[in-house]
């Protein structure tokens, strides 16, 4: 588990729109540059919100990440969103 | 020697401009716009010379790589805000001079007073110094000292630290051998929730925690201390939401202030989730 390499590969898709484009155009590249698990690649590439929320992503990072790489209406997003972390509640997000 | 004349609370709220330019601005967003102004104008009767700014990064400047608990910025120049806070939500950008040698001062006499703060000379300021900034002083023509708090990336420091720092950062203003009127304003949220399952609240119903909110604003109003120490534990302030801890810059305010009840002090009901305004005047503030 590596929260830190999770927080830093959505915050480069958060602030960047190169970034971002780099990672919707050929995920597995973008994220072979940062220190993560087979499966934290997995969730990130599949966009598995609940998955990448239980294990302690930063929700200030993961939400605004989601936003980015989700091209589903903004309302539609949220109650998805919500339906796949609400599940695992208050994870602790520290590093 | 410098006087500490007036601190503010507000909040920062990303999603203003975008409510603003909405066909219908939601009341209480108009109402926001009023405490704005008074904010503003009550500022302005405070005569400041330099404005110190404190807020939380919202992990863009500073991230969990080499995290400041508290951090200075002493460049000549404080630019705000990020392209993407411009680009997704309308922040605008707000460029100002820092007033360094008070910034350096800050830095120097704080380790004789308990306070290792960092520094940076290359810095950005995101939303939390931008939006405020821009409301409260939009003609950017008084230099400013920011100070950033870390109040998103755990480990945190616990209420007693705010409080600590920003009575020391009185202490240090008040000794200083110059007649400058100093004001402070410091930018943070009630309960807030982002990225968490209760966060789709303030979306469906305007607001996450009315009684939080109401509640801390009442404190500080009164002045009690202790009581604010201890509902602003980390672990109870986020109970009311996931990312409330963005309160604590409140804490530093109380302590800046010396404990003293706010001359005003109110959670505003918004429609976008409850909005900050605190003041404490303690000096002499010409009524606008």
């Amino acid at each position: 588990m590596s929260r830190y390499g999770v927080d830093r590969a959505m915050r480069g898709v958060v602030m960047s729109d190169a970034q971002r484009d780099r990672f919707l155009a050929e995920p597995q590249a973008f994220l072979a540059d940062y220190a993560l698990t087979e499966a934290e690649r997995v969730w990130l590439a599949e966009r598995d919100y609940g998955a990448l929320y239980r294990m302690g992503a930063h929700p200030f990072l993961l939400f605004p990440w989601a936003q980015r790489v989700d091209r589903g209406e903004r309302s539609t997003l949220m109650r998805r969103y919500t339906e796949a972390v609400e599940p695992h509640g208050h994870p602790d997000y520290s590093t | 020697m410098a006087r500490l004349v007036q601190v503010i609370g507000t909040p920062h709220h990303p999603f203003t401009f975008l409510s603003l330019r909405a066909p219908k601005v939601p009341p209480g967003v108009q109402l926001a716009m009023q405490r704005w102004a008074e904010m503003r104008a009550q500022l302005a009767a405070a005569r400041p010379d330099v404005l110190v700014v404190v807020g939380s990064d919202h992990l863009n400047q500073y991230f969990m790589d080499n995290m400041p608990a508290f951090l200075v910025g002493k460049s000549p120049r404080a630019p705000g805000t990020f392209p993407h806070e411009h680009a997704e939500w309308a922040i605008p950008h707000y460029d100002v001079a820092v007033d360094v040698d008070l910034a350096r001062a800050l830095i120097e006499r704080g380790f004789c007073h308990g306070l290792d703060l960092a520094y940076s000379d290359e810095f950005v300021m995101d939303h939390a110094f931008s939006l405020p900034l821009h409301f409260l002083w939009p003609e950017a023509d008084i230099p400013i000292v920011p100070v950033f708090a870390n109040t998103m990336a755990p480990p945190l420091p616990p209420p007693e630290r705010f409080y600590q720092v920003g009575e020391a950062l009185t202490q240090i203003l008040e000794a200083l051998p110059s007649d400058k009127r100093v004001c402070a304003i410091l930018s943070g949220h009630l309960s807030l929730e982002v990225g968490g399952p209760r966060m789709i609240k303030v979306f469906d119903e305007g607001v996450l925690d009315w009684e939080f909110d109401a509640r801390m604003a009442d404190i500080l109003g009164t002045g009690d201390v202790e009581t604010l120490l201890r509902e602003s534990a980390v672990s109870r302030l986020l109970e009311a939401g996931n990312v409330t801890t963005g309160f604590m810059t409140f804490v530093l305010a109380a302590g800046l202030a010396g404990g003293r009840p706010a001359s005003h002090a109110e959670a505003l009901s918004t429609g976008i989730g409850s909005m900050p305004f605190f003041r404490w005047d303690l000096g002499t503030v010409e009524t606008p």
